[in-house]
């Protein structure tokens, strides 16, 4: 009952949402500024037909998926090492101080002297995310429960059989998590690499062109793209902790 | 050949937890260590093992023997099945096939036979101290610690693990040391009985208890009794 009725406000919220901006469009009165919802909607549902921008789409997606799964291997190991070896954690930590405190859009730029266009934002994107995994796999790895630890130790059990029996499954959770914000950040922060590094088949080079073009409803048309990649990711991976939650993960 | 400890020396800081005690398991047999909370009932047992950096002794009694554990606590992993909980702790000597088959014939031998597919998450308290039962007795080994396993559980719960316990320990007949402080439960459980008491810790009771003599078990309870009112047991 409680889920049907938080369905039900956000469902209102979005409804509310929508009226808001259209209020706003109307009170504005000029499409350049901010174009009413359903000329949005009109060109999102025109950019399905367009070859180009599906070219586009599906190579923003390679991005932030490579990104995403560099970051995950990255961070798991790193954060693994972490949550293993306080001395490797203090180690690590102006590294990993230094890329979480650096802004995003420094970090493009100077990796546009250094990288070719294409695999600026994967960089980008892969620096944001990894220290964002490293830091909830760590986590995960001191939050094993040290009774069961002892229970593994006292019996003898293989190291291997704890580590993919027992520290695996414990940080399940904090890895769903921390997969969860790292695809998320990943498809924000290649779309902004992708806008200022141009490579050719980008929906962040498509929503530069629109704007170059002052086609406002057309780069809120491509930024609604991004926004279906992060909301139907973070949907899959939410259902997924939900699912690993009931199997006592 | 008996498992024994001796000249058992451990400190915390200014306590002084054992200072040269001594002790003898008879192999095959249960002993249950009774004392009251925090005489060192479990650094013992932790000693005995070999698991307690800090404690001096002269362990050559216990140098080659191996050592399940049931704990206060089931401490079974949440994500799998009651069966491959004990096969967790039994793959890497039996491996896998073995492992489960033993799992499956130790939990139908505490009453779980239908249990075998349930997480910890399905069972009841009881149930889930009985895996843990199953578990410490399916895992080959020369030596049981058991560290006040029942006392998390309802009286009645506890008296069908403490029955549980006893048919496997008749079936097996393992060398168990088994600390409690629930004297009915030591008398019922032990073929040799020892009281525990003071700081540093010392034996003030060594007792033998005759299963099948109701009137001496209940003598021996009553002895026991007044020793724990008298601020030695």
């Amino acid at each position: 009952m409680r889920a049907k009725s938080e369905r039900l406000a956000a469902l209102a919220g979005a409804a509310t949402l929508i009226a808001v901006w259209k209020l706003a469009s109307l009170g504005i009165g000029k499409d350049i500024i901010l174009p009413p919802p359903e000329r949005v909607l009109a060109r999102a549902a025109a950019l399905l037909s367009s070859t180009d921008f599906l070219a586009a789409l599906l190579a923003t997606m390679a991005r932030g998926l490579a990104a995403f799964l560099l970051s995950m291997l990255a961070g798991t190991s790193i954060g693994a090492a972490c949550g293993a070896s306080p001395r490797f954690e203090a180690f690590v930590s102006p590294l990993l101080s230094t890329v979480r405190a650096m802004p995003v859009i420094a970090l493009i730029l100077l990796f546009l002297f250094w990288f070719g266009v294409g695999v600026v934002p994967v960089f980008a994107a892969f620096l944001m995310a990894f220290p964002v995994v490293a830091a909830q796999v760590a986590e995960g790895w001191r939050a094993t429960d040290p009774g069961l630890l002892e229970m593994a130790s006292l019996f003898r059990t293989e190291r291997r059989a704890v580590l993919l029996g027992l520290r695996l499954p414990s940080m399940t959770g904090h890895l769903a998590a921390a997969a969860q914000s790292a695809i998320g950040l990943s498809w924000k922060v290649v779309i902004a690499g992708e806008v200022l590094s141009q490579p050719a088949l980008a929906l962040g080079t498509g929503l530069q062109e629109r704007r170059l073009m002052l086609d406002t409803s057309g780069v809120f048309a491509w930024a609604a793209a991004g926004i279906v990649l992060c909301a139907s990711s973070d949907a899959i991976f939410r259902a997924a902790r939900r699912g690993l939650a009931r199997h006592g993960l | 050949m008996g498992y024994s400890v001796s000249g058992l020396r451990l400190r915390y800081g200014e306590r002084t937890v054992f200072d040269g005690l001594s002790l003898e398991l008879e192999p095959r047999t249960a002993t249950a260590v009774l004392g009251p909370s925090g005489c060192g009932k479990t650094s013992l047992l932790m000693s005995v093992a070999g698991l307690l950096p800090a404690a001096e002794a002269d362990r050559s009694g216990f140098r080659d023997a191996r050592f399940g554990f049931a704990f206060q606590e089931p401490r079974l992993l949440p994500w799998l099945s009651a069966e491959d909980n004990v096969a967790f702790v039994l793959r890497r000597t039996l491996g896998k096939a073995a492992a489960r088959e033993r799992a499956r014939d130790f939990l139908a031998r505490v009453g779980l036979a239908r249990e075998f597919s349930k997480r910890p998450s399905e069972l009841s308290g009881g149930m889930r101290q009985r895996v843990s039962l199953a578990r410490a007795f399916a895992f080959p080994s020369d030596v049981l610690l058991m560290d006040e396993p029942f006392q998390s559980v309802d009286p009645r719960t506890r008296a069908g693990l403490v029955e549980a316990f006893l048919e496997l320990e008749s079936a097996e007949r393992r060398t168990v040391l088994f600390v409690t402080h629930d004297i009915a439960e030591a008398i019922r459980i032990g073929d040799r009985v020892c009281a525990l008491s003071g700081a540093p810790a010392v034996m003030v009771a060594d007792l033998r208890p005759d299963p099948k003599d109701e009137a001496e078990r209940r003598e021996l309870e009553t002895r026991l009794y007044s020793l724990a009112f008298s601020g030695l047991a």
